[in-house]
C-alpha cells in the first residue's frame, strides 16, 4: 500500500513536472509566433512594450549588476592570485580571471540576479493578474495574454541579458584588474591591454549564448509560475519564490551542461 | 445568422467538470436580442462557470455554446477574437488593469482593435464613456486610487468602450453598499434603453435581480430550474425557487452511503 502510494506520488509529480515543462514550450512558441507573424491576425507584440521592459529588466539592474560584477571580478582577482602564488605563476591570473569571468561568472552571476529581480518579478505581476481576473479581462477584450504579457518580456530579455553579461564582463574584469595589477606590479591600463590580448571572440561568445539561453528559462519560469497561481495572495508569493528557486536551479544546471559541451 | 431576431447566445446541453466535481449538467440557456437577462443562484449553482464558458475562458467537456451564431467551443482563436470584440464585460473585482490609470484601461481595447484611431479620437471616445458611467474626470487616476463602486464603474465604461452588441455584468453589486448598488441598477437599466445592448447579469442579489431583469435564469447545483420573466419567477411554486426568494436556508438531505463514502474513501 505504501509502496503503491509512492509510486502514484511519483507518477502525479513527473506528469506535473512533464506539464509544466510542455506548458513553459507552448509558452515561448506562442510568443515567438505573436513576435513574428501576430501583426498579421491583430496581435502585434508592440515595441513600446518591449523597450518599457527592456528598461525594467536590464536599464534597472545595471547598477545592482555593476555591483556584483566588480566584487565577483575583486574577489577571483585575490582568490587565483593566492592560489598562483603557489606555483610562482601569478602572472597567469590575467588569462585566469579573463576566461573564467567571460565563459563564466559573468553570464551565471547576470543570469542569478536578472532571475532574482526580474523572473521573480514576472512572477508576482501574472500571478497578482491572474489571481484578480486582469487575464481574463485582457482574453476578453480580446488581447492575447501571451502576446500582450510573456511576448514583450521574452523578447526584452532576451536583448538585455546579453548585454548584461557584456557589461559584467567588463566590470567584473575592472575589478579584478584594480586588485591584481598592483600585487602583479602592472598598471591596470596594461593589465586590461593584457586581457584584450588573450581573449577571443569565442570566450565572449560563450558567455553570450549561454545568457540568450538564461533570459529563456528565466522569462519561462517566471511567467509559467505566473499564470499557473491559484490561492490568491499567498498563491503569488508562493509563485514568486518558486519562480527565483526554479530559475536559479535551471539556470545552474544549465550551465553545466553547456559547459561540458562547449570545453571538451 | 445574427440577424434582428436569432438568440445572441444559444447554449445547450452544456456540462462542466472541475476535477471530478460536475459543476454543470445539461444547461440550456439562451439570450434573445435587446433584454436584459438575470443569471441567479446561491454560491456554487455554477452561475459564474456558466459565465466563464460563455466568454470561452474555459472549454466544456459536453455541449454547445454559440455566441452571435458562433460555436466557440469549435471556434479557431481568430473566430473567437472577432466574437470578443462584439461583447463587453464587466468582472467582478473590476479586473482594470492595475499598472495603467483609468483612462488607459478604458482606452485599451480601442488602442488594441483600432489602429486607426488617432490619440485624441480615443481620448474622447473613452472620456465619453467615463461620463456615461459618472466617473467624468478620474481618468488620470490609478485603479487602486478608487472606491469599489468606482472600480466597477470604471470596468463598466472599458466594458462598453466598443459599444458592444452583448454586455455581461459579473455580480454588480457585490461588496457594494445598497445606494452605490441601486446607482448601478439605474445605470443597467440606462445602457439597455440608451445603447439598446443585450445585458446578461450574474447576481445573487435578490433586490436587484428583481429591479433590472426582464427575464431571470434561476440555476441550481448545476442545473437550470426555470427560465421566464419576474412574475413568472416570483409566483413559482418551486420549492428550492421559494427557497431563494424567501432566503430560507437549505434542507440539506443526507445520503448515508454517499455520507460514509465520503468520511471513509481515501482519494474521495
Amino acid at each position: 500500500m505504501a509502496v503503491a502510494q509512492a509510486l502514484a506520488a511519483l507518477g502525479r509529480g513527473t506528469l506535473q513536472s512533464l506539464a509544466g515543462v510542455g506548458y513553459a514550450g507552448m509558452l515561448l512558441l506562442e510568443s515567438l509566433w505573436f513576435a513574428v507573424a501576430g501583426w498579421r491576425g491583430g496581435q502585434p507584440v508592440r515595441p513600446a512594450a518591449i523597450v518599457a521592459e527592456m528598461r525594467r529588466i536590464g536599464v534597472d539592474a545595471l547598477p545592482i549588476v555593476s555591483l556584483l560584477a566588480l566584487t565577483i571580478g575583486i574577489m577571483l582577482g585575490i582568490q587565483f592570485i593566492a592560489a598562483m602564488k603557489e606555483f610562482g605563476a601569478q602572472s597567469q591570473v590575467v588569462i585566469a580571471v579573463a576566461k573564467s569571468v567571460t565563459r563564466e561568472f559573468g553570464a551565471l552571476i547576470t543570469a542569478i540576479l536578472v532571475a532574482g529581480r526580474s523572473g521573480s518579478a514576472l512572477a508576482a505581476r501574472i500571478g497578482s493578474m491572474t489571481v484578480s481576473q486582469e487575464v481574463d479581462a485582457l482574453a476578453v477584450i480580446g488581447i492575447e495574454p501571451v502576446r500582450y504579457l510573456v511576448a514583450p518580456a521574452l523578447i526584452a530579455m532576451l536583448l538585455m541579458l546579453p548585454v548584461l553579461t557584456v557589461f559584467a564582463d567588463a566590470v567584473a574584469i575592472l575589478g579584478a584588474a584594480l586588485y591584481s595589477a598592483p600585487q602583479l606590479g602592472v598598471t591596470v591600463q596594461a593589465y586590461l591591454l593584457q586581457t584584450m590580448s588573450l581573449l577571443s571572440p569565442g570566450d565572449l561568445w560563450q558567455g553570450i549564448g549561454k545568457s540568450a539561453v538564461f533570459a529563456v528559462l528565466i522569462t519561462l519560469i517566471g511567467c509559467s509560475t505566473g499564470f499557473s497561481v491559484s490561492g490568491g495572495a499567498e498563491g503569488v508569493g508562493r509563485a514568486t519564490t518558486r519562480a527565483v528557486v526554479l530559475s536559479i536551479c535551471y539556470i545552474i544546471i544549465a550551465d553545466m551542461i553547456f559547459s561540458f559541451f562547449l570545453n571538451r | 445568422m445574427t440577424g434582428s431576431d436569432a438568440p445572441l447566445i444559444e447554449v445547450e446541453g452544456l456540462e462542466a467538470w472541475y476535477g471530478k466535481r460536475r459543476i454543470l449538467s445539461g444547461v440550456d440557456f439562451r439570450v434573445e436580442p435587446g433584454e436584459i437577462r438575470v443569471i441567479m443562484g446561491g454560491s456554487g449553482s455554477g452561475k459564474s462557470t456558466l459565465l466563464r464558458h460563455i466568454l470561452g475562458l474555459h472549454r466544456p467537456s459536453r455541449g454547445s455554446i454559440r455566441v452571435f451564431g458562433t460555436d466557440i467551443t469549435r471556434a479557431s482563436a481568430r473566430e473567437l477574437q472577432a466574437v470578443r470584440k462584439r461583447l463587453g464585460v464587466s468582472f467582478q473585482g473590476g479586473a482594470l488593469l492595475t499598472s495603467l490609470s483609468v483612462g488607459d484601461n478604458v482606452a485599451l481595447p480601442l488602442r488594441e482593435h483600432h489602429a486607426e484611431l488617432d490619440e485624441n479620437q480615443i481620448r474622447i471616445m473613452s472620456r465619453m464613456k467615463l461620463e456615461v458611467v459618472n466617473l467624468g474626470g478620474f481618468h488620470d487616476l490609478m485603479p487602486s486610487q478608487l472606491s469599489g463602486g468606482m472600480v466597477k464603474r470604471a470596468a463598466l465604461a472599458r466594458a462598453i468602450v466598443m459599444d458592444p452588441r452583448l454586455l455581461f455584468f459579473d455580480e454588480p453589486s457585490a461588496g457594494l453598499d445598497p445606494v452605490v448598488s441601486a446607482e448601478l441598477d439605474e445605470l443597467i437599466l440606462r445602457l439597455r434603453d440608451a445603447l439598446r445592448m443585450t445585458i446578461v447579469v450574474v447576481t445573487h442579489e435578490l433586490e436587484s435581480a428583481f429591479k433590472i431583469a426582464d427575464t431571470i435564469t434561476i440555476l441550481d447545483q448545476g442545473q437550470v430550474l426555470m427560465t421566464d420573466t419576474v412574475d413568472a419567477v416570483r409566483r413559482s411554486d418551486n420549492e428550492r425557487i421559494q427557497d431563494l426568494l424567501n432566503r430560507r436556508p437549505r434542507e440539506v438531505v443526507v445520503d448515508a452511503d454517499a455520507y460514509l463514502r465520503r468520511l471513509t474513501e481515501e482519494d474521495a
